[in-house]
């Protein structure tokens, strides 16, 4: 796959969820619903799953690099966070969390994220539909290298079963877009890694 | 409140992006994307110490306490190892078409060597003993010799061997005692004789001792302590071009060695180390269970420059960084610093030496002596690397 079509696979990402903002906010128009979630509500959530590297695009030598997938094991996620309601449907929180990752030559990749996230709530009840956009900053090691990523963006989707007023447990599809920049004459080492997650997440609504 | 917030929030990535602003490194991305397995087959977690031989494809490895051989063309062929030699090979090396085996029977460790090895060897099957309890300490070559180090009668003492025959006559270095512990031993023929160091660090007052030896004409000559220069740490090893010695010190100072007066001309100074960012270079033994690791002079290679001047670079294998040292550019004392500051040869992505970025580099082996930058490389990662040319990605061999 060359640079184009990862581009277009990124713009797919974001076609898809646009649909159901649409329908959900549609839904709402035509058919009043009751709200679990008020102003001021707050969720504490714990995550915890699985992590893997996709590919990277390195804009600056117009280049793909697809063998990280080849040479990366599946890794691990964990992550907690809270977040409050502004409305009804409209939450603002932050999120830190721990991924690791084995690159095939043992040696391995961490990376402690930290994130300001906003989500919307397609659906809300029994069953949570919530999308998100986190954004923040990651520090990232590898091998003996390190790097302070500080362009981190994390779509995310999730659908939570509420099985009392305040419990819920569900699942969360991520994606991750985090940057490595270079300055000078290394500029064309500039990339952006992207992978995905998805996670078992357990919350608590206070 | 949430204005506040904002703020922060833009603050701490701003000043984030202001720190992460990278000049130079290899990147981290790139680098796990070139992450290839290393132990796809049947390599052990155990450091290489040494790439004995090449022949034909097929390569011999010293690998932690074992002999690996394989026939290195053929991807899918596994390490074979030798595994009966009723004990652990705690120090091997080859010369002149003859290997040399230090084995460790548990009780202590004999010298065996054989003109010709292959998986099936068997300890019985071996040419011959040339020591018997004896704990050697230390083997190396000049190529076509074999040394080794052992503590004999209350001695630390030298034997010479070639094609399995005793050369000279057991020499002895310096009285052992309980202080003295054998750092590290290296010989480099100049053309016309093997030179010969042993470096005693002594723990009674933590000195380093070099001792220097020759041998010429089958004769090995007695051990000189060396005095002058009073060396501030200790030699790590040396290498020779156009029968001209250079030897290194782990703190960076290189000295052009005249071997007829035993003279040292010290060509830079402990202010300019040769060593980007005054690294200091550590040698000598380093055992960890049987990830047993031998230093016979810090691991060099001597390259031709590429960039059309023909120079002749020492490739000087670091902890952690590969320094080249223009040997073409050298000069005695008085010359000007920088014509014999090695550079740091950074790992970049996609560049040859990007693969050793975590790794340290345990040995070369050049087949070919041409400089080409044809040559595979050891690493304490358990892999060997193999080069065809300076700019070319080095490829793992499975």
């Amino acid at each position: 796959m060359n640079l184009r079509k990862h581009i277009l696979f990124l713009a797919l990402l974001i076609c898809l969820i646009t649909p159901f903002a649409l329908y959900a906010e549609e839904s709402e128009q035509t058919n009043p619903v009751s709200y679990r979630y008020d102003t001021g509500d707050q969720l504490f959530f714990f995550d915890a799953g699985l992590y893997r590297p996709l590919f990277i695009l390195a804009p600056g030598q117009n280049s793909v690099y697809e063998s990280i997938i080849d040479n990366t094991y599946l890794g691990g996620n964990a992550s907690m966070g809270f977040e409050a309601f502004y409305n009804h449907q409209v939450s603002f929180g932050v999120e830190i969390g721990y991924t690791f990752s084995y690159a095939k030559d043992n040696n391995l990749y961490t990376a402690v994220p930290l994130s300001a996230n906003v989500s919307y709530y397609l659906l809300q009840g029994d069953i949570d539909l919530p999308i998100s956009l986190g954004a923040g900053i990651v520090y990232n090691s590898f091998a003996d290298e390190s790097y302070l990523s500080p362009i981190f963006l994390k779509p995310q989707i999730g659908l939570v079963w509420n099985f009392n007023d305040n419990w819920g447990v569900g699942l969360d599809l991520d994606y991750w877009f985090v940057s490595e920049f270079y300055m000078g004459d290394n500029a064309e080492k500039t990339t952006y890694l992207n992978s995905a997650s998805a996670r078992i997440t357990l919350q608590y609504k206070q | 409140m949430k204005r506040i917030l904002l703020l922060l929030l833009i603050s701490i990535m701003t000043l984030s992006f202001m720190l992460s602003c990278n000049l130079d490194g290899a990147g981290l991305f790139l680098s796990m994307s070139e992450a290839e397995e290393t132990t796809s087959t049947d390599y052990s977690d155990l450091p290489v110490q040494t790439i004995l031989n090449k022949s034909g494809n097929t390569m011999y490895l010293k690998m932690g306490a074992s002999i690996k051989i394989k026939d290195i063309s053929d991807d899918d062929a596994l390490w074979d190892d030798i595994t009966a030699l009723n004990g652990d090979v705690n120090d091997a090396v080859y010369a002149d078409s003859t290997y040399y085996l230090a084995l460790n029977d548990g009780s202590d460790v004999d010298l065996y060597y054989k003109a010709a090895i292959d998986k099936d060897t068997t300890l019985t099957d071996l040419d011959g003993q040339l020591l018997d309890d004896m704990n050697i300490t230390n083997l190396f070559t000049d190529g076509t010799n074999a040394f080794a180090v052992f503590v004999d009668g209350g001695n630390i003492v030298v034997e010479g061997y070639n094609s399995g025959v005793q050369v000279g006559a057991k020499t002895t270095v310096v009285t052992a005692t309980d202080n003295n512990a054998i750092l590290n031993s290296f010989a480099i023929d100049d053309g016309t004789k093997t030179q010969l160091f042993i470096n005693i660090f002594d723990h009674s007052d933590e000195t380093n001792v070099t001792y220097h030896m020759t041998l010429s004409g089958g004769v090995l000559s007695a051990a000189q302590k060396i005095t002058n220069p009073d060396f501030s740490e200790y030699l790590i090893g040396g290498v020779e071009n156009n029968n001209v010695v250079y030897l290194y010190t782990n703190d960076g100072v290189v000295y052009k060695f005249d071997a007829v007066g035993l003279d040292f001309n010290e060509i830079n100074t402990n202010e300019t180390s040769i060593f980007a960012d005054d690294e200091t270079i550590a040698i000598g033994m380093n055992s960890s269970g049987n990830s047993i690791v031998r230093y016979s002079g810090v691991p060099t290679v001597l390259v031709t420059e590429t960039d059309g001047t023909g120079d002749i670079l020492a490739l000087i294998a670091g902890d952690e960084y590969l320094f080249e040292l223009n040997l073409t550019d050298a000069e005695e004392v008085g010359s000007t610093i920088t014509d014999v500051s090695a550079v740091e040869v950074e790992a970049e992505a996609g560049n040859y030496f990007n693969a050793l970025s975590s790794t340290r580099i345990t040995d070369f082996y050049d087949a070919s002596g041409t400089g080409d930058w044809a040559f595979y490389t050891a690493t304490s990662s358990s892999f060997v690397l193999t080069t065809t040319e300076e700019e070319a990605v080095s490829t793992v061999i499975p």
